[in-house]
């Protein structure tokens, strides 16, 4: 019985059927864990871990270089400035409560996205994909995407952020 | 020669039950359910804002104290409580023995009473909107991050009395087997784990509370998730120890498993130890400053051991069913066993559904989203929400719930009442966390996200999102499970209250 | 010290949970290889 003393001697040899259970479930997770560095070499959906520290008001400087130096395209319905980067490096700075700028990319190109907050922490989510990674003040995160479809793709904040979090959108379109 | 007037025998188990050790199990299995029924009152809140049919019934202020409040009464209180109540009954009544030190026993409960209150106090009150996590820069009142430390510090005390206890036993000579019961064993590993957990959140949460007072200048929010998680996580480890541990309990309990060959039993548990206590970087798959490569040791290699802990009792568990029902007669094929089990004992109807619903649902994700790669998929959307709705919410509380009705007659020395509405609980409770952490899932590779209050408008942000009818549709599915659950809950939570008030006394 | 009887019906239902497991888990690969490209 599971709540009465075990046998005097309970390090036994283990059942047939066991046995075979335990075989096959050690080699399903050693699977499962070879498939993460096999699938960085063949896959790819890889984020890398490219960051540096920042101070958020340097962040801020330049994410506003980077607009000035972007081609601005439009604007958004809520009045952010839609930009189209010159060259591979992007900027989406994170605030309470608006990813800044929206983006026009062009489908099959390299960016490397700057990501990181002015103030507290947030998520950052590119739907209907359904894409996510955490953008955390005082660091600049690198993520090297490349959009493989084209669209409106929103960018919803999914790290809760304060009273309006769920007013917290950005956007992203490819062309 | 010890005195036996403390002392008396329980006419279901045998088992000798120490009066202080009982008292102590009494206290906190009830304030588990008390703390249960408060994150069921937010649970109904929190799923009704989210539920499309009744969207926004709050505001959203209130929807965010309600959410920060559940997590914490239903993750932190409920659990943890009944968990300590575990302890105790793993050492003392399990081991024929007494309690040692119940007046600190006492002291333990005390603060973590008086914790539970003051942080559902200061979350009530609004000062304390972070979430459970609350990530630095967010900021919580200094009250509020003291009322954490202190329930945590009631806890790390009752987890050093179940050894001091477990310690007793043998000095008094009340239990002189060489090896602990594998029940008392599993709760050993447990408690191993809340121990190195504690310390984490030491270690966090007294910065952050001199922060929030001022002494401290600045913590690092990257530091914070890595530390925070290594509470956060192996928190997780505990609760899964301690489910299992009912399990094997439940097993004895309603169809007489012996627990034969426990070698790969123990092996499994002590995994669990070794190698959960490490495994936390699941949780920040997609941050900032970690490695890919630590993260893929941290998430894989460590984290797939203890899958195999879990792969191991699930094999067991079901076994030693299907031994002990066979040998009662049920002998037939393949299946006979299972058609002819006691489906009508609440305690094995709970016990199996957490064994399926944890397994598939919340097992099967859990390492699915825990793969390095596939985590950007998962992050902070419903998906991760469903997840562990079907881990801890559904799998350890139908455990935490069947073990209950257990407890009430050999602890309470009461008969449960309603017997015949009580056959019912656990498949209203478990058919509705079914619909729901699965609505949660589905809704949540359309990207739903969690701990947010209104997908639909977004708080009349003029732009918008246009989502997938699926999605909706996994939303509405999500809200009707989330009332199904609820009324289930509700009724663990009455009948119990009934039972312990005015059931038929045991002898 | 083995026991006196098997337990054929769960290894036949844990082999369902090991299908389970092993198509969810290909079928959320194939999904991530779906998505946009990152580095």
């Amino acid at each position: 019985m599971s709540i009465s003393a075990p046998e005097r001697v309970w390090w036994t040899p283990v059942d047939k059927d066991e046995k075979i259970w335990v075989t096959i479930a050690l080699i399903f997770c050693l699977v499962t864990f070879f498939m993460m560095p096999f699938y960085h070499v063949v896959g790819k959906q890889n984020t890398s871990s490219e960051s540096y520290r920042i101070d958020p008001a340097e962040f801020e400087k330049r994410t506003e270089l980077f607009i000035q130096q972007s081609e601005k395209v439009g604007e958004t319905a809520n009045g952010l400035p839609i930009v189209k980067p010159r060259g591979e490096d992007v900027y989406l700075l994170a605030r309470q409560f608006q990813f800044e700028p929206a983006l026009q990319l062009e489908k099959g190109k390299t960016y490397r996205f700057h990501l990181s907050s002015v103030d507290v922490q947030h998520g950052m989510s590119i739907l209907p994909l359904n894409m996510n990674w955490m953008v955390i003040p005082e660091y600049d995160y690198i993520v090297t995407i490349t959009p493989t479809t084209s669209g409106e793709f929103p960018i919803v904040c999914n790290e809760f952020c304060g009273a309006a979090h769920h007013a917290m959108l950005g956007m992203i379109i490819v062309k | 020669m010890a005195l036996e007037q403390d002392m008396r025998t329980c006419s279901i188990t045998g088992l000798k039950v120490h009066k202080p050790a009982e008292n102590l199990i009494k206290a906190n299995a009830v304030f588990a359910v008390v703390c249960m029924l408060l994150g069921g009152v937010l649970a109904l809140a929190v799923a009704l804002t989210r539920w499309p049919v009744t969207q926004r019934i709050i505001d959203s202020d209130l929807f965010y104290r309600a959410l920060t409040g559940h997590a914490l009464d239903m993750l932190i209180a409920w659990i943890i409580f009944f968990e300590m109540a575990g302890l105790y009954f793993g050492s003392a009544v399990l081991l024929n023995g007494r309690v040692a030190a119940p007046k600190i026993g006492w002291l333990a409960f005390i603060l973590m009473a008086v914790g539970g209150l003051t942080i559902n106090y200061e979350v009530v009150m609004g000062h304390a909107t972070v979430m459970f996590t609350s990530y630095v820069p967010l900021q919580a009142s200094p009250l509020y991050y003291l009322s954490v430390i202190l329930f945590a510090v009631g806890a790390l005390i009752v987890c050093c009395l179940f050894f001091a206890t477990i310690v007793k036993a043998r000095l008094d000579g009340t239990y002189t087997n060489p090896s602990l019961p594998l029940v008392t064993f599993g709760l050993a590993c447990a408690a191993i784990i809340a121990v190195v957990t504690l310390a984490h959140g030491a270690i966090i949460y007294i910065p952050t509370l001199l922060w929030s007072l001022g002494i401290i200048q600045h913590i690092d929010p990257m530091t914070y998730r890595v530390i925070w998680w290594a509470l956060g996580h192996p928190s997780q480890q505990i609760n899964v120890c301690a489910m299992i541990s009912c399990w094997y309990l439940l097993g004895t309990l309603t169809v007489g498993a012996k627990a034969e060959n426990q070698k790969l039993a123990r092996t499994a548990f002590v995994f669990y130890v070794l190698f959960i206590n490490v495994a936390s970087e699941h949780h920040l798959l997609v941050d900032p400053v970690i490695s890919p490569a630590h993260k893929v040791w941290n998430t894989g290699y460590v984290m797939h051991l203890a899958v195999l802990s879990s792969m191991i009792h699930a094999l067991k568990v079901p076994a030693g069913i299907e031994k002990a029902l066979r040998r009662q007669g049920y002998n037939n094929g393949l299946f006979e066993w299972l058609k002819k089990a006691p489906w009508g004992n609440p305690s094995f109807s709970g016990l199996m559904l957490s064994l399926l619903i944890f397994g598939f649902m919340g097992g099967i994700t859990g390492v699915i989203f825990g793969t390095e790669q596939v985590n950007l998929t998962a992050h902070n959307t419903w998906r991760i929400t469903g997840h562990f709705h079907a881990t801890v919410a559904s799998g350890t509380t139908l455990a935490f719930m069947a073990t209950t009705y257990y407890i009430v007659p050999i602890i309470f020395q009461r008969e449960m009442v309603m017997k015949g509405l009580l056959k019912f609980q656990p498949w209203l409770f478990g058919i509705g966390m079914i619909l729901m952490a699965g609505g949660q899932m589905l809704a949540g590779i359309y990207g739903i996200p969690r701990r947010h209050y209104d997908i639909f408008t977004f708080g009349g942000n003029p732009l918008t999102v246009a989502w997938d009818p699926t999605a909706m549709l996994f939303m509405t599915i999500f809200g009707v499970g989330a009332i199904i659950a609820i009324l289930g809950g509700v009724i663990f939570v009455l009948t119990v209250v009934l039972s312990i008030i005015a059931g038929k006394k045991v002898a | 010290m083995g026991s006196d009887y098997k337990a054929p019906g769960t290894f036949v239902l844990a082999m369902i949970f090991l299908a389970t497991f092993i198509a969810f888990y290909f079928m959320n690969f194939k999904y991530l290889s779906s998505l946009w490209e990152v580095r």
